[in-house]
């Protein structure tokens, strides 16, 4: 198929940009607004962690403390991590396939627009009266309910969570219609990259659990201003099933790309063909499908749930996790390994996602679960799944595609400084919260006992070494766009097509394309010339 | 060559009806076969939509911006906060929205005249 840019000069300027249907540029506007709403969230948990330094009310009021940890994990969830996952895979997904454009660039630009408007509206939720949200990132009902969280802020955020969904959910099927339909002459399925396959079961688990958390929300705000959807006896416990249809799924949305950034960096840092490609993508499949069937195992406390079957298919997870690890594992055997700092992040979302994965065993299992639910240990497990997994993921992409994006490469040094920080803080963080939700310390509480003081100081710490991580990579980002080191096209000698384009692409992608034999189009053609 | 467009939906499709009949060995709730069979059931129409779909245009006019889209996205959010403030909010989104929507219609047949 040929695509062509309509006969008018390409919009300049910052309004240009911001009503651009170029998917480069609405990926990079997304990750920029994603970005944004990880720093505001972040602060967010650095008064959480400040107020928890030691036991007492030191820092902010209780109420400020739910609204702080609602917002918390709700711009992490809905604005920063899942938008982000979307960002990358609108920005490489048809230059990975060798297309010219996304498929339906009007609506991709306004799921941008829904996502941020659904973002703003949420923050705008600490100025109205009686403040921001406050019944957690799931708003669990009856806690939700216009009788026990007064105020508008609980609307504006169930409003913001609806828009920032939508909005995902649109892109979501865009990336599908472009993957099924766009792909060049012989970029055959089985000639896709591992990222872009990544994003394909990505957009599969968004499109069919995503409507369900829109139908859930719109429910949820008629039952406060009318009453009567959750109401009833088995209304709470409906809620939580309609809710966590896209509440499990919706971890794997914000860690699939990211699996798929590393394979791809690993490649190219071990300059091996991936292992295992086949099995690689049919266990993510199998991996995607088997996570829309789990998700009633954050309701086993509530004795409400069928737990001898989400606890089996909870457990059936390791099998096709450990396919992943073995091909990401494989691939570096024998390879000639450069420690790049995107290697570095690579083997970081190895180690720490597997703290992630290996807990994720134990709350499997209902009778642990019971001793565990609605603990520290809850906290530290998906905090090792989303910050161990998916930041360290997005910080490999960032290392790899950085160079293919702006036509410049980061300081490796900055890099590798970033990369020392955010283990040392990840580690401090989240691994004495295992500890402490063992021992018996609640979530979401804003004092506790003495006892669990020393632990919690620990944490803070962390905490603030995180934060100096974070502004190291910025300073990073700014440093090498402002001194800029030239990247060539392909720098690292990547294996998929995106590399084989000008850093930054053209307006259209590409101007030719090579011949497309295997899912390492840039490898064949290197292997040729030998 | 032949594009099975259709091909990665029907197995995903499949996998998901897979596991709701793996859910009625253990349970009947409505809410588990209603939900994953649901999912599984709108996966295999869209299949279907692909495997019927006529062919793609030999070219495809891709737009450089689109100011209108940004406005609907601006009216939908105005309307969407407007439900629990009232109609003096999403009244001026739901207009908002429609002129926005008149705007990409516009520039649909703009593009479609140099087509």
């Amino acid at each position: 198929m040929t695509t062509v840019a309509l006969e008018r000069p390409r919009p300049a300027g910052l309004i240009g940009w911001l009503a651009s249907t170029d998917h480069k540029r609405i990926g990079l506007l997304q990750i920029g607004a994603s970005i944004g709403f990880f720093v505001a969230s972040g602060i967010a948990a650095l008064l959480m962690r400040s107020e928890l330094a030691e036991p007492g009310m030191q820092v902010v009021s209780r109420q400020s403390y739910n609204e702080l940890f609602t917002i918390h994990g709700s711009g992490m969830v809905y604005l920063t991590v899942t938008p982000l996952a979307l960002a990358v895979g609108i920005y490489l997904v048809p230059l990975q396939i060798g297309a010219a454009e996304i498929a339906w660039p009007r609506l991709t630009l306004l799921g941008l627009w829904l996502f941020v408007a659904g973002g703003v509206v949420m923050y705008l939720g600490f100025a109205v009266d009686h403040g921001a949200a406050k019944a957690g990132w799931f708003a669990t009902y009856p806690l939700s309910s216009a009788a026990n969280t007064t105020g508008k802020g609980e609307d504006m955020w169930i409003c913001g969570v609806f828009l920032s969904v939508l909005g995902n959910t649109i892109q979501s099927g865009t990336l599908l219609a472009t993957i099924l339909r766009k792909r060049a002459p012989g970029m055959t399925m089985a000639r896709v990259s591992a990222f872009t396959w990544s994003m394909l079961v990505t957009v599969l688990l968004a499109v069919t659990s995503f409507p369900v958390l829109l139908g859930t929300m719109a429910a949820l705000e008629w039952d406060r201003l009318h009453g009567g959807v959750f109401g009833g006896h088995y209304g709470p416990v409906a809620y939580q099933l309609l809710f966590w249809f896209y509440g499990h799924p919706v971890v794997y949305v914000m860690f699939f790309p990211f699996v798929g950034m590393v394979a791809e960096a690993v490649s190219a840092f071990s300059a091996r063909r991936f292992f295992g490609y086949k099995g690689f993508t049919l266990s993510m499949l199998l991996f995607a499908a088997l996570s829309m069937s789990v998700w009633a195992h954050h309701m086993f406390a509530t004795g409400r749930v069928n737990n001898e079957y989400f606890s089996l298919t909870s457990t059936m997870l390791i099998v096709p996790a450990g396919l992943e690890y073995f091909a990401i594992i494989g691939t570096m055997i024998g390879g000639a390994i450069v420690f790049s700092t995107a290697m570095l992040f690579s083997i970081g979302f190895l180690l720490l996602f597997l703290v992630g994965g290996l807990t994720g065993i134990i709350v499997a299992s209902p009778p642990l679960d019971y001793h565990l639910t609605d603990s520290y240990f809850y906290v530290s497990h998906f905090h090792y799944t989303l910050f161990g997994g998916s930041l360290f993921g997005f910080f490999a992409g960032v290392y790899y595609w950085f160079p293919k994006v702006t036509g410049a490469l980061l300081r490796e040094s900055l890099g590798k400084l970033h990369f020392v920080l955010m283990v040392i803080g990840a580690n401090l963080t989240f691994f004495p919260m295992l500890i402490l939700g063992f021992e018996g310390m609640p979530r979401r509480v804003a004092t506790y006992p003495s006892r669990f003081t020393t632990l919690n100081a620990l944490e803070t710490g962390g905490g603030f070494v995180i934060a100096l991580g974070v502004l190291v990579f910025l300073v990073n980002v700014w440093w090498s766009l402002r001194h800029r080191r030239p990247a060539g096209n392909d720098p690292f000698g990547g294996p998929t097509l995106e590399w084989w384009t000008t850093s930054p692409p053209p307006r259209l992608n590409y101007e030719s394309l090579p011949p497309i034999r295997s899912y390492a189009p840039l490898f064949d053609l290197r292997e040729e010339r030998r | 060559m032949m594009h099975r467009r259709w091909t990665p939906l029907l197995v995903w499709a499949a996998m998901l009806g897979i596991f709701t009949a793996i859910q009625f060995v253990f349970s009947t709730n409505p809410y588990y076969w209603g939900l994953l069979g649901g999912a599984a059931a709108a996966t295999a129409l869209l299949a279907g939509y692909y495997l019927w779909r006529p062919p793609l245009r030999p070219a495809e006019y891709v737009p450089d911006s689109s100011y209108a889209t940004v406005a609907v996205a601006a009216g939908a959010a105005i309307a969407v906060v407007g439900v629990p403030f009232g109609p003096w909010l999403y009244l001026p989104g739901l207009g908002l929205l429609a002129v926005g929507l008149g705007g990409v219609v516009h520039e649909l047949r703009v593009e479609r005249r140099h087509g």
